[in-house]
């Protein structure tokens, strides 16, 4: 089939009217959710999963992009007015965004991170529909040997390129890949770890794991707070949105900003968030962050950024949103989330009856066109409702955050039990949230738990296969698989070594 | 000399579960056929070596990021933020008392407290919401959704003390929602189903 009747097969997944009104209203929810300091898009989708159970599949899937693309732009509004990344996604947009408030050009910086992060989702999405033919040659190269090894290396990376200590990062992922081995496993007939509980003879549901550890365990820590992230910050911020105009005018000028005076802060930021969201776990968390300190340190007068530079903002909210589409290709082609929302989505995939891995990628090329698609008409819509509800969103950080704890959890639980109505996965759904609070107290790595749950399988599987092939060196006999054990020892190998460089440089005098 | 273990005691609850469960795993391993037991064994004794590595660490007092959330670490490891922070201390957020640092989302100030009924032991909201889920968990078990959500609601609402209007507006969401459940995608909201404690005369 060739690209374009491939592409056209995509479209007409999620082109319809109510794939349409679906993606529409994931947009204001992520938005509202992103917005709401504390959820962000992560629990938001673990949040909706139970209640696309009767949508049919691209309906569902696509109102989970949807979330994910306004979630990841809502976190700028807590970000550029209280000086607070509603997700981990904006945090370099606080740099330049929250003087822009202290300014009184709230509403300036926000427009113009709404046009940063919807148009680079789109750009985005694009270079991946022009992409995905080489990608699916590319990975058509991979045998079972390299699917085992893009796994191992998808846990092993986790430390390198998130904020966690790699002990407690191992660690987690060890013990998210030791959960996984419960349930049927592929060589034998006889279940593990069951206890004779049928229950479990699918192993360790994932939905209720995301839920209990991203929105219950989130629940948790906003227990803590009693009023509103803005009763205690700054009025600053709140009274210079309000006493700006509310029209829309000089929008041409703002895109002006973007695509004239800084057309290359523009891409330079979205190329780095393409490549940033093939990396397993990385995300718009980091690319958000390496894309501003590029920009930054290609800049003649970096002095100016942190004091409310546009690019610094440009660069941040166009990284952390042109992240989504591409954390979206090691999920399609290996079934390894690119972030954790990708963790997520899928939990979703997997509900919708999507297994997604190399043979859905490579035989079902439509089914990836039509997820860049979605996502680009969630960039789309974001970009109308984003100018349009500024203010509105601005609200949000005035809700208190004890009103959100019941309804999220009883959605959660509720949700949990209409999806397998199993009184287990109730229990694994408080007891994952309660551990997984304790998890993000102590700065344990919540995703590498997850990704240990999800990659555990397929490490399994695939190594399994690989010896039934030949012995160890069938995983070193060719040059791909040579370079896959490279990385992963690399990525073992570095984080303790930059450790013992900084340690070595700080004791010289 | 006796090393001390530099651990909150809820970390301590943490690695012990996982340790705990690794131990079990990996012991349980032994009864299943060889091809079956080397992943979760393999699983199982990585684990069991970096939550040692962990306490290892923690004896020698070799402390890694302790106690603040995620956000929070990104924004405490970023020298991005450090310098940005430094440029910005002539501004006005500068002079605010109490205001949340940039990135910071205040995991580890608990301002709410709760004073437990008929007693003056005071505890955290969290470890109230925590207890409060463990009772939701056992209520809906035994009562099945609609009733145990309904109750988990009401106590809640009764620990943190909502005004009336937020009440009267979650209350019709909440229940709302569990009826869309039940009517929409035919979750049954009143029947238990473990018939463990059957009450008589009373039909869930």
């Amino acid at each position: 089939m060739s690209a374009v009747a491939s592409i056209l097969e995509g479209a007409a997944l999620v082109i319809t009217p109510l794939t349409l009104v679906l993606i529409f209203l994931g947009v204001i929810v992520g938005l509202i959710l992103g917005a709401t300091p504390g959820i962000g898009p992560v629990p938001g989708i673990a949040l909706a999963l139970p209640l696309t159970i009767g949508l049919e599949t691209w309906e569902a899937l696509s109102m989970l992009f949807a979330i994910y693309v306004g979630g990841m732009y809502g976190g700028a509004v807590s970000a550029i007015l209280l000086n607070v990344p509603g997700t981990a996604g904006a945090i370099a947009s606080t740099f330049d965004g929250y003087p822009f408030s202290l300014r009184g050009e709230a509403r300036y910086a926000i427009q113009i991170s709404v046009l940063a992060s919807s148009i680079g989702t789109i750009f985005s999405a694009l270079l991946l529909i022009i992409a995905i033919p080489i990608l699916v040659t590319v990975i058509s190269l991979f045998g079972t040997p390299e699917y085992a090894l893009v796994a191992i290396f998808g846990l092993t990376i986790i430390p390198l390129v998130s904020q966690y200590s790699m002990s407690k990062a191992l660690l987690m992922a060890g013990f998210g890949t030791l959960i996984s081995t419960v349930g049927m496993p592929v060589m034998t007939a006889t279940p593990r770890y069951t206890r004779g509980l049928l229950d479990l003879s699918d192993g360790i549901a994932l939905v209720p794991v995301l839920l209990g550890i991203f929105a219950i365990a989130e629940m948790i820590k906003l227990n803590a707070y009693t009023g509103s992230l803005a009763d205690s910050q700054s009025d600053g911020a709140q009274e210079l949105t309000k006493n700006e105009s509310s029209t829309l005018t000089g929008l041409l000028s703002k895109m002006g900003d973007i695509f004239i005076r800084n057309p290359i802060t523009f891409l330079r930021s979205v190329i780095v968030a393409t490549i940033i969201g093939f990396i397993p776990a990385a995300g718009g968390a980091v690319s958000n962050i390496l894309a501003y300190a590029l920009e930054k340190a290609s800049a003649d007068d970096s002095g100016s950024f942190g004091t409310g530079d546009v690019r610094g903002l440009i660069s941040a909210e166009s990284a952390n949103s042109g992240t989504i589409p591409s954390s979206m290709v090691p999920l399609l082609a290996f079934g390894i989330p690119g972030s954790p929302t990708a963790a997520v989505i899928f939990g979703g995939m997997l509900m919708h009856g999507l297994n997604p891995g190399p043979g859905l990628f490579a035989d079902s090329v439509h089914l990836s066109y039509a997820t860049f698609i979605s996502i680009a008409i969630g960039g789309l819509f974001l970009l109308v409702i984003g100018l349009i509800s500024a203010t509105q969103m601005a609200q949000l950080t005035n809700l208190e955050m004890t009103m959100l704890v019941p309804p999220v959890i009883v959605l959660c639980t509720v949700g949990t039990y209409a999806l397998a109505l199993s009184f287990v996965e109730i229990g694994l759904l408080i007891a994952f949230g309660l551990f997984g609070y304790l998890m993000i107290k102590y700065n344990y790595s919540t995703v590498a738990l997850i990704l240990g749950l999800i990659l555990g399988p397929i490490i399994e599987e695939n190594v399994y296969r690989s010896f039934s092939l030949g012995d160890i060196s069938i995983f070193v006999d060719a040059p791909l698989r040579i370079l896959l054990v490279v990385l992963i020892i690399a990525s073992l190998v570095l984080p303790p070594a930059a450790t013992l460089y900084q340690w070595i440089k700080n004791r010289r005098p | 000399m006796e090393a001390k273990l530099n651990m909150h005691w809820e970390e301590r609850v943490l690695l012990g579960v996982v340790i705990i469960i690794s131990g079990l795993m990996l012991m349980g391993s032994f009864q299943y056929a060889p091809e079956a037991r080397y992943f979760p064994q393999a699983a199982a004794i990585l684990t069991l070596l970096f939550a040692g590595a962990i306490i290892g660490a923690k004896q020698i007092g070799i402390t890694s990021s302790d106690a603040t959330d995620v956000i929070g670490q990104v924004s405490e490891k970023s020298e991005l933020e450090t310098e940005d922070s430094e440029n910005r201390t002539s501004g006005s957020d500068s002079e605010k008392v109490g205001k949340a640092g940039l990135g910071e989302f205040r995991i580890d100030l608990p301002t709410a407290e709760y004073t437990v009924p008929f007693s003056n032991y005071v505890i955290s909201h969290r470890a109230t919401l925590s207890v409060l889920l463990l009772l939701y968990t056992g209520l809906f078990w035994l009562f099945g959704a609609f009733y145990s959500s309904v109750a988990f609601f009401i106590l809640y609402a009764n620990v943190v003390k909502l005004r009336w209007s937020v009440f009267a507006a979650l209350a019709v969401f909440i229940i709302g929602s569990l009826l869309g459940f039940g009517l929409w995608l035919e979750t049954p909201l009143f029947r238990p189903g473990h018939e463990m404690f059957p009450i008589p005369g009373v039909k869930l």
